[in-house]
């Protein structure tokens, strides 16, 4: 009896086990069955959704195009209701934003953007430009540097050179040229070979007044591509301002060469031009002899009735001019220099210097020159650079 | 054998050949710890049920939406008026012929299933809430998806422990196992659901179904963040308190939340009772009416009130709307919600209250930043305080409240503010309004259903409470009857407390002492007291313990000793029926 009912304990528990695990695979089954159904809803109603989203999105970048960024902020809008994850949307809505005229609201977006991805490029670059716009001068510096630092999708060297540049452009429309000279240097130092990349550091240079490297960068495209016409029209350009007349002269004739007539900008022709005269007064060193003593006499004849007109002038209009007794002392010192004595370089040096003084002296005095004297006067900046 | 001999002929295996089930007193004899191991795994399989029909739902509802009110619903579009009518007429017609329970948010009816109907939620009711709240909601009524899922997980949970054949008990408990599912699935936030359904419907922290909440909750979870991804609902700036007075706004914020809870709490306990008062007929109209009502607040340019209003939060959070805009929505929301959900469309509460809240806190934001820009408190992070502050005041789940904010944005920066608004806020509001919105929907209903809140702050008494000095005479269990009576003396107390081998006691009657005694002197073998007594010994009690817990042995004895935990076998004092009964009378 007792062994037959522990017999029938143990039927009845195995059949409660049977039972159970029937029940569980029936769950199991149920759940997948379930799962699968789920499943194929949710995909067609996710690509419903992606689909909704791209037709909003797409009418939001034509209304944007069409000049009309307060209907495409409610297009991306909608769209992003559909897709809340898409970065594209997201910086569409953005841009939008700040076109429709509501920059606080455009970074406000943003910055709940960046709260999510702060190391984004795009964004902080967007974020840059924003502030920028709002005058707050720290805050696009810092977002133009996380920009440079941040992630890029694609050509991300090629993108970070182009924020760098954008923010060398910001920071000389802010005239903070010391910031500028370091950010230049990096970007000429990271620089790829490719010209306009270097034609674009070059002239920013130019820009921040940092003249002779620009001159140099100039002169590397120059060196790969030696009938670059804006490589050597920028390189004159710098040349002439670096009153290195006989290069700048080299290199707009060349580039006139390069270019039909016409292309050569007004500006560098004006300086072509100047820079022919310049030269062609100017008393070199490697001209003859007597061509070089014939013109430190013209020259001289040119300060000297200069700064006879500057004097009497002054006296009409009862001008003082403080230095205006020494300067009379040097002409009057030089008054026996004959063309004979002009041969001896010592006293050819010593009478371009009275040249140089009186011109500018005389600028100083008198206002500033015109026809050769004003050459003279760009030659007395920097003489010994004239014939560079 | 004892097992068998109970077991009715039928479910004699060889005597039928068919397989019948043993009933469950039956069953717990058989396999004692099977229904605790049904129960945890079973909770598993209704977590992810529950979850893939809240997925359902959430794209039901999405579907329905873009369908009837069009894939960007703005002001002026007809269908706004015309979707929400035609949605409250279907939904009126079902809801009357076909399935008569699926009124109302879901949480009580959920209670209701765990108090009165044994856990009982037919699957009709399942199913007329899923289709009904997704028509409502979809179509653009004022009210929210999570207590419909909330409902809809206890009616999986109830349904599948109907079917696997457990005990009654069982059958209870799992209506909140499955409401934590359903709800956690809904709001993508497992803590919150747990908490809200210990705060809301269970009322206590049960050890007994905590397991199993936490294991459902979680595996709805894991199906709904499969489908939906695991990214928060919200998301804001991280919130750096720098100046402290920043926290007199989130008090501010804490105020308002109060006193528009009150006036959403006094909108529905007036208008709810009295749409139900009307005909049969009448009614059926009201959620076609209201839905219109709905629309034409949507019509006239506050589309941002249709539906649950997750839009709208998130823009509300990004500083989208300016604080006249916000204050109107969260006034308009109200209305709507109140219209919705008076005429009796079934829909949730909770996305509909955290609305409010979020236009509420985004517009004392929005005011702060105009007086205090340098405050570093974003719009965001008010606009998720007051969604906080409102579940708190409203829903008067405080705990629940500040842990879903957190879970909702992920962002655990904003505690402070947090938990300093609700707290005034549920303060203020309980003190306005003593009676919450859930009990108001109860009496409404005619039920009496156990007030939540009471029930939370109830204070269980210990042992502790009930406890009196233990008697100045103990005896030795070693000693015999004889000596013991000897050593009373004239002074004989009616118990003895006897100690006994093994630091145990015995609480004897001086009558049985007295007999022993009487016996001892009839007989030449003398053993010692305890011997005598037999091997019976008195529970070991604890003052920690519950009070009930020393109810059950007074049948027995009629003094229980209470140990001490820290040295094993010293009394502390005693416990008597007597004395337990006054100290529950005196509560």
């Amino acid at each position: 009896m007792l062994a037959g009912t522990q017999e029938e304990i143990r039927t009845w528990k195995r059949r409660l086990l049977v039972r159970d695990s029937l029940v569980f695979l029936g769950l199991i089954a149920v759940t997948a069955a379930l799962f699968l159904v789920t499943l194929l809803l949710f995909r067609s109603f996710s690509a419903h959704r992606v689909e909704l989203a791209q037709r909003w999105y797409s009418r939001g970048q034509r209304d944007l195009t069409a000049g009309n960024p307060k209907q495409a902020v409610i297009d991306l809008r909608t769209a992003l209701g559909y897709a809340p994850e898409e970065k594209k949307y997201q910086m569409l809505l953005a841009q939008a934003l700040s076109e429709a005229g509501d920059p606080n609201e455009a970074l406000s977006y943003f910055l709940n953007l960046w709260e999510s991805q702060p190391g984004s490029g795009p964004l902080n670059l967007q974020l840059a430009r924003l502030t920028a716009k709002s005058g707050s001068r720290t805050d696009a510096v810092h977002y133009y540097r996380a920009a440079i630092y941040g992630t890029w999708e694609g050509d991300g060297t090629a993108r970070r050179r182009e924020v760098r540049l954008e923010l060398i452009r910001y920071l000389l429309a802010k005239k903070e040229y010391a910031t500028v000279q370091t950010e230049l240097l990096i970007a000429a130092g990271n620089a790829t070979d490719e010209t306009p990349v270097k034609l674009e550091i070059a002239g920013l240079m130019v820009e921040a007044g940092e003249m002779q490297p620009a001159l140099m960068e100039y002169e590397k495209v120059l060196a790969r591509a030696p009938h670059n016409a804006a490589a050597l029209t920028g390189a004159g350009e710098t040349a002439f301002k670096l009153q290195h007349y006989t290069s700048a002269q080299r290199f707009l004739e060349n580039a006139g060469r390069r270019l039909s007539p016409g292309e050569l900008d007004p500006a560098a022709k004006q300086m072509l031009t100047t820079a022919h005269q310049i030269l062609a007064l100017y008393p070199a060193q490697n001209l003859s002899h007597a061509e070089r003593t014939a013109r430190v006499m013209k020259l001289r004849d040119l300060a000297l009735a200069r700064w006879t007109d500057c004097q009497q002038n002054l006296s009409a209009g009862n001008g003082v001019y403080p230095a205006m007794g020494e300067l009379t002392q040097q002409w009057r010192s030089q008054g026996g220099v004959t063309e004979r004595h002009l041969r001896d370089p010592e006293v050819q040096e010593q009478m371009m210097t009275l040249v140089y003084t009186t011109e500018q002296q005389a600028a100083q005095a008198c206002g500033v020159p015109r026809g050769d004297d004003a050459l003279v006067l760009m030659m007395a900046r920097s003489p010994a650079t004239v014939g560079q | 054998m004892k097992v068998l001999d109970k077991l009715p002929a039928a479910t004699d295996p060889a005597a039928s050949g068919r397989w019948e089930m043993p009933s469950t007193a039956e069953l717990k004899k058989l396999a004692p710890a099977r229904e605790e191991y049904l129960f945890l795994l079973l909770s598993i399989f209704i977590g992810l049920i529950s979850g893939l029909l809240v997925v359902s739902f959430r794209m039901a509802i999405e579907w329905l939406n873009v369908l009837m009110l069009g894939s960007a619903p703005g002001a002026r579009q007809p269908r706004l008026l015309i979707a929400p009518a035609a949605a409250g007429l279907a939904v009126a017609v079902l809801a009357r012929w076909v399935f008569p329970s699926v009124r109302g948010s879901g949480v009580n009816q959920t209670k209701a299933a765990l108090y009165i109907n044994n856990g009982y939620i037919s699957f009709r009711t399942v199913m007329g809430k899923f289709l009904l709240s997704a028509l409502a909601i979809g179509g653009g009524h004022s009210l929210g998806p999570e207590d419909p899922s909330l409902q809809i997980g206890a009616g999986v949970a109830s349904l599948i422990s109907r079917k696997v054949g457990l005990s009654r008990e069982k059958l209870r408990v799992f209506a909140p196992v499955g409401a934590a599912a359903g709800l956690a699935a809904a709001f993508n936030a497992p803590i919150s659901a747990i908490l809200f359904v210990i705060e809301e419907v269970i009322g206590t922290w049960s050890s007994a179904v905590l397991g199993s909440i936490v294991l459902s909750a979680i595996s709805s979870v894991v199906i709904a963040r499969w489908f939906w991804g695991s990214e928060p609902m919200f998301r804001i700036p991280v919130v750096t308190l720098r100046d402290p007075r920043e926290l007199l706004a989130y008090a501010v914020l804490g105020l308002l939340g109060g006193a528009a809870s009150l006036l959403f709490t006094q909108a529905l306990g007036y208008l709810r009772p009295r749409l139900r008062r009307v005909s049969a007929n009448w009614q059926m109209l009201q959620p076609a009416m209201a839905g219109l009502l709905v629309g034409g607040i949507g019509y006239l340019g506050f589309p941002q009130v249709m539906g649950p209003g997750y839009g709208a939060i998130d823009q509300a959070m990004h500083a989208e709307f300016a604080w006249k805009m916000l204050l109107a929505l969260a006034l308009l929301k109200m209305l709507a919600t109140t219209l919705s959900f008076s005429s009796g469309t079934p829909g949730g509460m909770f996305a509909p209250t955290l609305f409010v809240g979020a236009m509420f806190g985004a517009a004392v934001g929005s005011i702060e930043k105009m007086y205090s820009p340098h405050f570093t408190g974003s719009v965001g992070s008010y606009a998720l305080a007051g969604m906080g502050v409102l579940f708190a005041s409203f829903m008067r789940a405080p705990l629940t409240s500040v842990f879903m904010v957190l879970e909702v944005s992920g962002n655990y920066s904003i505690i402070v503010p947090v938990i300093l608004a609700n707290t005034i806020a549920y303060l203020f509001a309980r003190a306005l309004q003593p009676v919450p919105i859930f009990e108001i929907f109860t009496q409404q209903d005619g039920m009496e259903l156990p007030s939540m809140e009471e029930k939370r702050e109830e204070s269980d008494l210990h042992i502790e409470d009930a406890l009196e000095p233990a008697p100045e005479r103990t005896f030795e269990g070693s000693a015999t009857a004889g000596a013991v009576i000897e050593r009373l003396g004239e002074d004989r107390p009616a118990v003895l407390l006897l100690r006994c081998t093994g630091q145990r006691w015995y609480a004897a009657r001086l009558e049985e002492v007295e007999k022993l005694a009487l016996e001892e002197s009839d007989t030449a073998e003398v053993l010692p007291l305890e011997e005598r007594l037999g091997r019976e010994r008195i529970p070991i009690l604890f003052p920690d313990q519950g009070l009930d817990h020393a109810l059950p042995y007074f049948s027995r004895w009629p003094l229980l000793p209470v140990s001490n935990r820290s040295v094993r076998g010293a009394v502390e004092g005693v416990v008597t029926l007597e004395g337990v009964l006054k100290r529950y009378q005196r509560l």
